[in-house]
């Protein structure tokens, strides 16, 4: 457990490093779409997004690796049966 | 490559869901056989790979990506671990976040998941003896690669339009795409090898 939190530690340090480098730049898929005229038409509205600030990214990170942590984590319990 | 809603007809959405519940539910019962000590690692796997996939990196032509992941959890943790990982990450990604459709779950789990998994996790495997670095930038690079050519495919079985113009972008953008995912799955694999040496899980 103790190599676990260490781990989630390192992760958010490289995130809170990285992330002003991310490119806003549309993706392989966006930019396939703009190039052949599909669009997407939305039929859920998800609660969240991941913000635009470099500290809002990194406070919706956070609630995000603490979500999929903890998902990961309990679903594989529950599958593992322990 | 998180395909929305509104691009896959009703059949590819029943087709590509029933694929993804089937092999979702194998990996689970094979999780079974997994160690006890290993289980907080698919919860640190699934919240790198979440916090990964929040950084895209630009290639050429004003255009970005970024790690899927997949085939990376699976030279670690094994295929089946690697799935379930990759199904926490899409699941929040798409419920919470609001990457990719809900329509499209099953597709987006095949293709960036199931693909990197179990195709890329076999390719890893048959090349690991040649040399293990090389072994797992191709099958990482391969992973992408067949992962976008599958989206194609699903969206070109929906949608009467150029296919051809579809897989050729999508193919040739994910080619570099692929790069990326190939270098940071020999630097992250190395890093995480060096640190947790006694790392493994449960292999196919």
């Amino acid at each position: 457990m103790k190599a676990v939190i260490k781990g989630l530690l390192i992760i958010t340090v490289v995130l809170a490093i990285v992330l002003p480098l991310a490119s806003s730049n549309p993706d392989g898929l966006e930019a396939t779409m703009e190039k052949v005229g599909l669009e997407e038409k939305p039929v859920y509205e998800a609660p969240l997004d991941y913000g635009e600030t470099w500290g809002q990214s990194l406070a919706m990170g956070l609630l995000g690796i603490g979500l999929t942590f903890g998902v990961a984590y309990i679903l594989s319990r529950a599958l593992k049966g322990v | 490559m998180h395909i929305p809603d509104g691009l896959l007809s009703t059949p590819v959405i029943v087709v590509t869901y029933a694929i993804t519940v089937l092999a979702v539910a194998y990996s689970a019962r094979k999780l079974k056989e997994m160690p006890e000590e290993k289980i907080p690692l698919l919860g640190l796997f699934a919240a790198g790979i979440f916090a990964a996939q929040m950084v895209n990196f630009p290639i050429i032509g004003g255009v970005s990506g970024h790690l899927l992941g997949a085939t990376l959890a699976a030279v670690l943790l094994g295929p089946y671990a690697a799935v379930i990982v990759m199904t926490s990450v899409l699941l929040i990604q798409t419920l919470l976040f609001g990457d990719g459709g809900i329509t499209a779950i099953g597709a987006n789990i095949l293709n960036t998941g199931l693909i990197g998994a179990f195709i890329g996790y076999w390719v890893y495997r048959g090349l690991k003896n040649i040399n293990e670095g090389f072994a797992m930038g191709i099958a990482a690079w391969l992973s992408v690669v067949l992962g976008a050519a599958l989206a194609s495919i699903e969206i070109g079985l929906s949608h009467s339009l150029p296919f051809m113009k579809v897989l050729s972008l999508m193919v040739g953008y994910h080619a570099l795409i692929g790069i990326g995912e190939a270098v940071l799955t020999v630097l992250i694999v190395y890093a995480i090898k060096a640190r947790l040496p006694e790392i493994e899980g449960v292999p196919a």
